[in-house]
């Protein structure tokens, strides 16, 4: 049968019975408890107690359970791996660990019952988290990439993203920009949307959470990323971009243990080559508009040379420590961690700082009924620098003219108004601008268990996530608005969402057959009420107090707003295990969300996994090189719904002033009452292969995404009054292959040698559009058959010469000019043979270009330059890339690197392109544009037209070819060398551990990008216009050293 | 045991709501467009949003339509490239004023106020906002047909995606007598109202109308022009007579008796970008051109609106640094200094300068001109002449009215001097059909010449994002 039939058949799945399945388990879980089981102790029990160790190493076990079979009664073993419990002769005692063979022991007359414990055989795979539970890493049968621990303190990180860059087949981190406290993003497996949002589902602990940019990295123990439609099927709506699922550190029984890590760190940034005051001074020639302009020394400009990246730049000192305590009984277990982060900016005044503090509490309240408690709290404040000024700070320190005076001669910096032709001067502004941004997020999140029946567990999450937003903007009158006013503007909004799930678990082994069930409820509610006030404050007597209150008439930017939504859910899954042998999982999830107009709110979200082990088949079981192969196949449909709440609805925009009318406008966007979900169909294949005892693990998949129903912005002709709509809008396709070798090259005593190596293929192609009309935009363009977002616009083949060099044949081939000695004109060539046919000339935009304008490459054959003549420049989407790291291990001592990559990808350097238009007074081009500029007729090494001729300029619209550039590179990321004092120094001074580090994060890049970094910042927002270098914030090279502490 | 139970109702009871009602999440504070439209203040704000669409649409581009292009400015020598476009008419597809958007929201604003205000049941000021919204409407379309020439014919309110909405442009002559006249019409007939500065009165319809019918095009009449202006007489208004009070009209912001029609612009209600900006601050980078200066001090040397308009010969500190200081300083104040500059705070607070007495009564002389009445003429020219206490021309003396090019040349001499800044210039030179004759004669401080060269290039590109969102419009033929 074909198995999208099938999967049709299940959307049409009715609702009921999975509604049927939430109310029971309440009513179940009622009639389960049994009321005096966990409290009652029975008369005539022997007190038994032993110790419970592991066989191998003989190591006590603290916090195995052991339980009374068919009872309710337990314990577990604590710090010294004893336990106490009382028993009936002939009643059976089951003794469990994780990843070790239970056993059942029956009580006899003895009460000394000692254990030793073998590892279990399948413990030798790690269990990973999926989607409402966890699972043996070789029962997998989907994608999952996971990141433990260790690798994740790597990079010394300060986020999430940071953490796990480049550790990930298929998993591309970008982590923001360079701004201390800038929050990153995440794309997995290709855009596999428009304009809904390319983010993935973040799950904390169990919790669906909006962001994670303020996680403390130190509380994390795992990060999995569910990768294939199958394994994130279960979150249903919002996984089609994947899910990453983040699982804290959690309580651990016995001793009290204190860890203490303190890590200070440097960061600086490259230079990169800005024109000096002598350079500048050509430039102002070159363009023309400056007459009176000496390129000499007798010019005064021609000695002042600031470094005006010297000047601003600073090294910035991170300092980041964290002190946890982690401890517990056989019954309530906790973790605590608190954290202090304070990270400077390299540009001055810029400071980012963040307290963060989490508790985990798990309680056994008794053998059936659990429950526990995850608390999260972290308080940011950043001063900032207000990105959005003056194009931007970077941008800025590289452009502005080095003869610019920037101090006066008393010291003080120049103010921005009376600075050198109208420039303000950065320093000053730094100095005196209050850009401040305020978090204070909390997670609540707290869980109940009950065991109902054998097998039948009921589970009941409660979150609830809050986050207040304060951000403040004040010039003071020095730095001053357009007119030199006092400004201020201040922003808050709280966001929260709250979440209840009710969950019930079947596990079931009967023979060879093992069979997990799970059923669900949800339904999670959010709202963001916001307000936003500005005030001027002009003629203020107050000219430094940061207060709207004292603004002449706050009232017209005082603006609220409010927006609610909510998403049901309920969800299934079966997984079927036959002998470890054949592995099958389905699930299904049925979303309704509030984001659509009544009608199109539910959408079912099914998907069906299988995986074979043929390393259990006899031949190869045969084999004594491999240890483990399995394959895997699985379907998914997965949604989106990341789009505005109300895109169905028709708004009205209020606030529209008039003569003191507070004008009810329409808003931008035309309402679409049939919006709807937007649909990713993923088949995925893989490969598990475990070579000489699992040394060598390699992880291999290959998958197509499709996604239809595609979430846009349809930007609409001006004339309607609108400029965009939401719609469904066609179908896109991603397709790759990843690939993650894991390899224990070397393992002795005292040396040893890890590496990963991660690669990933992704290519992506718009198949069709709905109405077959391509979005063109400033600098893209997405049409059916090509990928989303190339970059669109003009090729330059060159510069004109001279004026007679705009000549062409009918059929387009450029004629060369033919000079006497006094350089006049005298006939045409083509191909070294006279030429006397027609004489064709380029125009651009209605005017004829002339010796010094760009040749623009004519697609129409018309000769004349317009919107028709562009073509696609490039791709800002890498096809490969993956990362490499390497860890060796000799004694005490361990060293590791990790590096990552990506190549095939193109970067629209928009920055540099924008200096060399010549158009703009303020910008100072780099040194390679002015010395390559056109200097008059037979200039013909030019690379960039005639400053004068800025007229002719199509660059200023969109790419050009000159500046659509290679974007790979291979990045040192991180090198990192750490020391392990030896124990019995360790003992000497009372501590059970202490190491030092020292680490460089990004520390080398290989790549012709001529801007700062190709690895772009930013554009999470659109996947239709990424790519597009601003110089905004770059990452600077960052040395770190560390220390951890453990008692 | 009872805290478990207290979860378990919590679950059940949460498990028994209905879905869909915990999906119905009604709208907090945003307001739907059903429920909107059925009363008055409805009506009343609807009109308002009109008119503020309309700042949104000629903040800038007022002048950058009907001012830049013309010969009343050079650049200063470091232009941004928006002004430099302009003001040397190299215009590309990219140039500022070539977006043709902001002026189609403020028709899609008219358009569903057309279509609503007749179904809201009848109130007092039905038929005067009715009035307002088809008189900005034709306002608005005369803008676009002038500054494009066809341009697409929307009446229509946009409400889904169903209907076309790729529509090709429209023929500029389909657009004056399906649209323009019509709603002038309309207009005429609703509004009771005869003057009021800032909203669309009899007054301002009038003045519109006699623009638009001096318009050269086929429902060209001189006639109609003469009859709407000499209706705008008889409602009452009066020309300034001293030199006060002809520079309070501008830096009083919209007092006086003069005005006919002003787009307000309120600094506390629409914030910092008011278009007479660009003409303030330490460096603008247009100033005044030194033509101007040379033919108006040889005109009228004793003609106090010089100063008054443009500060052509500012003492300033540093001439090497600055070397073009001279200001429009008609709206913001005359500049004594550099640090004059300051009084430019309040270039934020001044109004779009749509339609003034003064400026009506040249163009009924222009009318005159055209119907042959040549002394009907230069007795307008000096009535102007006359408040503002200027020398009086005598016929066959100081001018021959039989002289078409002189007469015309007079009276757009008349008009250049008179309406500085307040965008007529170029629609002026346009109108009468010397744009080209008078451009070409321009060049800027390189020597280029201007970029204004044939007529084709009277009318502006249609701007690349515009032409990006729909196939079906092409572009204008002098900048394919």
């Amino acid at each position: 049968m074909n198995p999208k039939l099938l999967l049709k058949g299940f959307k049409n799945f009715p609702i009921w019975i999975l509604f049927a399945c939430f109310l029971s388990p309440p009513i179940l879980a009622f009639s389960g408890i049994d009321k005096t089981a966990s409290f009652e102790g029975s008369s005539g029990l022997l007190p038994i107690t032993g110790k419970v160790t592991d066989a191998e190493s003989g190591e006590v076990l603290i916090g195995a359970s052991v339980r009374i079979k068919e009872t309710t009664r337990g314990a577990l073993t604590n710090s010294e791996g004893t336990y106490q419990i009382e028993a009936e002769p002939g009643e059976i005692l089951i003794f469990s660990y994780i990843g070790y063979e239970t056993i059942e022991l029956p009580v006899e007359e003895n009460t000394l019952i000692d254990v030793s414990m073998i590892v279990a055989a399948s413990a030798l795979d790690e269990v990973v988290v999926v989607g409402y539970g966890s699972q043996r890493k070789r029962d997998v049968t989907g994608a999952i990439a996971s990141v433990d621990v260790e690798e994740l303190e790597q990079r010394a990180p300060t986020n999430v993203f940071e953490a796990i860059q480049g550790q990930m087949a298929g998993v591309q981190i970008n982590t923001g920009s360079g701004a201390p406290g800038s929050a990153g993003f995440i794309r997995i497996r290709g855009a596999s949307t428009f304009n809904a949002g390319t983010a993935p589902l973040f799950i904390l602990d169990g919790q669906p959470v909006e962001n994670i940019d303020n996680l403390n990295p130190n509380d994390i123990e795992s990060v999995e990323v569910l990768k294939d439609g199958a394994s994130a099927a279960i979150y249903g709506s919002r996984s089609a971009n994947g899910v990453v699922i983040i699982t804290t550190k959690s309580g651990i029984a016995g001793k009290t243990d204190v860890s203490v890590n303190y890590l200070r760190s440097y960061s600086t940034l490259r230079k990169m080559p800005v024109s000096n005051a002598q350079q500048r001074l050509q430039y102002d020639l070159l363009r023309g508009t400056q007459k009176n302009t000496l390129i000499d020394t007798l010019n005064q400009m021609w000695f002042i040379n600031n470094d005006f990246q010297d000047i601003y730049y600073r090294t910035a000192v991170r300092d980041q420590i964290n002190v946890s305590l982690t401890s517990g009984s056989e019954k309530t277990r906790f973790y605590w961690n608190t954290g202090f982060l304070n990270q400077e900016g390299v540009a001055p005044s810029q400071k980012f700082q963040r307290f963060n503090t989490r508790l985990g509490l798990d309680h056994n309240f008794s053998d059936r009924v659990r429950l526990g408690l995850k608390l999260a709290a972290s308080y940011n404040e950043s001063f900032n620098i207000d990105e959005a000024r003056e194009n931007n700070f970077f941008g800025a320190t590289l452009i502005k003219a080095a003869y610019s005076p920037y101090i006066n001669p008393d010291g003080s910096f120049l103010t921005s108004i009376t600075s050198f032709r109208g420039r303000t001067n950065l320093l000053y502004e730094m100095e005196n601008l209050e850009v401040t941004d305020r978090n204070l997020r909390g997670n609540i999140f707290q869980y109940l268990e009950f065991d109902l029946l054998k097998g039948l567990k009921y589970r009941a999450n409660l979150g609830a996530e809050f986050n207040y937003i304060r951000n403040t903007v004040f010039e003071p009158e020095a730095v001053g608005g357009q007119n030199n006013n006092i400004g201020a503007s201040f922003f808050s909004a709280l966001e929260y969402n709250w979440i209840h799930e009710s969950l019930l678990f079947y596990d079931k082994s009967f023979g060879d057959h093992t069979l997990s069930i799970l059923a669900g409820f949800s339904a999670q509610k959010w709202g963001r009420p916001e307000e936003r006030i500005e005030g001027l404050l002009a003629n203020s007597l107050l000219p430094t107090l940061n207060n709207v209150a004292g603004a002449f008439d706050a009232t017209n930017t005082f603006t609220l707003n409010e927006e609610d939504r909510s998403l049901a859910s309920v969800f299934g899954r079966i997984r079927y295990d036959y002998r470890n042998t054949v592995l099958l999982s389905a699930t299904l999830r049925r979303d309704g969300s509030s984001r659509f107009g009544p009608g199109n709110r539910w959408s079912n979200f099914p998907s069906l996994a299988v995986g074979w082990r043929i390393s259990e088949w006899t031949p190869i079981k045969n084999l004594s090189l491999v240890n483990d192969v399995k394959i895997r196949a699985s379907y998914a449909i997965t949604g989106n719904e990341r789009i505005n709440n109300r895109d169905f609805d028709p708004l009205l925009s209020i606030g529209n002033f008039y003569q003191g009318l507070n004008g009810v406008g329409l808003s931008n966007q035309l309402a679409n009452p049939a919006i709807q979900w937007e649909e990713t169909r993923q088949t995925n294949i893989g490969l598990d292969l475990g070579l000489w005892d699992n040394r060598i693990t390699l992880t291999t998949d290959y998958y197509i995404k499709q996604t239809e129903d595609l979430l846009a912005n349809l930007p609409l002709p001006a004339q309607t009054g609108f400029t965009q709509a939401r719609v469904n809008l066609g179908e896109v396709e991603n397709r790759g292959i990843e690939l993650a070798l894991q390899a224990v090259l070397l393992n002795t005593q005292n040396f040893s040698w890890t590496t990963n190596f991660n690669f990933a293929t992704n290519t992506n192609e718009v198949i069709s559009m709905a109405s077959g009309v391509p979005l063109i935009s400033r600098n893209h363009i997405t049409q059916e058959g090509l990928p989303l977002g190339s970059f669109y616009g003009y090729r330059i083949l060159g510069i004109f010469a001279h004026d007679e060099s705009n000549a062409f044949s009918p059929d387009g081939q450029q004629l060369t000019p033919n000079f006497d000695g006094n350089g006049n004109f005298i006939d045409y060539s083509l191909n070294g043979s006279p030429y006397s046919g027609e004489v064709n000339q380029l125009s651009v935009g209605g005017n004829t270009s002339g010796g010094g304008d760009y040749i623009y490459k004519d697609n129409d054959g018309n000769f004349s330059i317009n919107g028709d003549d562009r073509e696609i420049l490039g791709n800002p989407y890498p096809k490969y890339f993956g990362g490499w790291r390497n860890e060796f291990q000799y004694k005490e001592v361990s060293f590791s690197f990790l590096f990552d990559y990506q190549f095939e990808a193109e970067v629209f350097n928009f920055f540099h392109q924008t200096m060399s238009n010549f158009t703009l007074n303020s910008w100072t081009p780099i040194p390679y544009i002015i010395e390559n500029t056109y200097d008059g007729p037979g200039d013909e090494s030019a690379l960039f037209p005639d400053g004068r001729r800025s007229q002719n300029l199509l660059g200023t619209g969109a790419p050009t070819s000159y500046w659509v550039e290679e974007a790979d590179f291979i990045k040192l990321r991180n090198v990192r060398l750490s020391y392990n004092f030896p124990m019995d120094i360790i003992e000497r001074v009372k501590l059970e551990n202490l190491m030092l580090f020292g680490s460089i994060n990004n520390a080398l890049v290989w790549t012709n990008y001529t801007g700062f970094d190709p690895e772009v910042t930013g554009g999470n927002a659109s996947s239709l216009a990424t790519g597009v270098d601003n110089a905004r914030y770059p990452r600077g090279r960052e040395f770190i050293f560390g220390l951890n502490l453990g008692f | 045991m009872k805290f478990h139970i207290y979860i378990l109702l919590l679950l059940i009871g949460l498990g028994g709501t209905s879905c869909e009602d915990f999906l119905d999440t009604p709208p907090v504070s945003q307001l739907s467009l059903t429920g909107f439209w059925n009363s008055e203040s409805d009506a009343q704000l609807g009109v308002a949003a009109i008119y503020d669409a309309a700042q949104d649409a000629f903040e800038q581009e007022y002048w950058f339509w009907g001012e830049l292009r013309g010969d009343n400015y050079i650049l200063n020598d470091r232009p941004g490239s928006d002004t430099q476009d302009a003001i040397s008419n190299f215009l590309t597809n990219t140039s500022f004023g070539s977006d043709w958007s902001d002026l189609y929201t403020a028709i899609a604003h008219a358009n569903i106020a057309i279509d609503k205000i007749p179904e809201i049941p009848d109130f007092t000021t039905q038929n005067d906002l009715l009035a307002q919204a088809h008189a900005l409407r034709a306002l608005f379309y005369f803008y676009a047909v002038r500054v494009w020439g066809d341009v697409p014919n929307v009446q229509g309110f946009v409400d889904d995606l169903s209907g076309d909405v790729n529509q090709p442009r429209a023929s500029a002559t389909d657009i004056f007598t399906q649209i323009i006249l019509q709603d002038l019409e309309m207009a005429e007939s609703l509004i009771s109202t005869n003057r009021s500065p800032n909203t669309f009165a009899r007054g301002g319809i009038l003045a519109l109308k006699a623009h638009v019918y001096a318009w050269p095009g086929a429902h060209q009449d001189y006639t109609i022009v003469k009859n709407a202006i000499e209706q705008v007489e008889s409602l009452g208004y009066q020309l300034e007579t001293t030199e006060e009070g002809w520079s309070n009209i501008f830096r009083g912001n919209g007092t006086g008796e003069e005005i006919i029609f002003w787009l307000a612009w309120n600094f506390s209600e629409d914030g910092a970008n008011g278009g007479h900006a660009q003409f303030a601050g330490f460096t603008p980078d247009k100033v005044p051109a030194e033509t101007l200066e040379a033919k108006w001090e040889t005109a009228i040397p004793e003609d106090y609106r010089i100063l008054q308009s443009a500060a052509f010969d500012v003492e300033i500190e540093n001439p090497a640094e600055f070397p073009f200081l001279r200001i429009l300083s008609k709206f913001l104040g005359v500049f004594t200094d550099r640090d004059a500059q300051v009084n430019a705070s309040n270039s934020n607070d001044k109004d779009i300068p749509f339609f003034r007495f003064s400026g009506l009564l040249l163009l009924k002389a222009e009318a005159e001109h055209y119907l042959n009445n040549g002394s009907a003429a230069l007795a307008l020219v000096n009535r102007v002449r006359e408040a503002r206490a200027l020398p009086l021309l005598v016929q066959g003396v100081d001018i021959d009215t039989s002289n078409p090019v002189a007469m015309r040349n007079l009276i757009l001499d008349e008009r250049q001097f008179e309406l500085l800044g307040e965008g007529h210039r170029y629609w002026d030179l346009v109108r009468n059909g010397v744009a080209v004759e008078v451009m070409s004669q321009v060049t800027d401080i390189n020597g280029i010449p201007n970029g204004l060269d044939q007529d084709s290039k009277i009318l502006w590109p249609i701007s690349q994002n515009v032409l990006n969102r729909n196939p079906n419009i092409e572009q204008n033929a002098a900048y394919r």
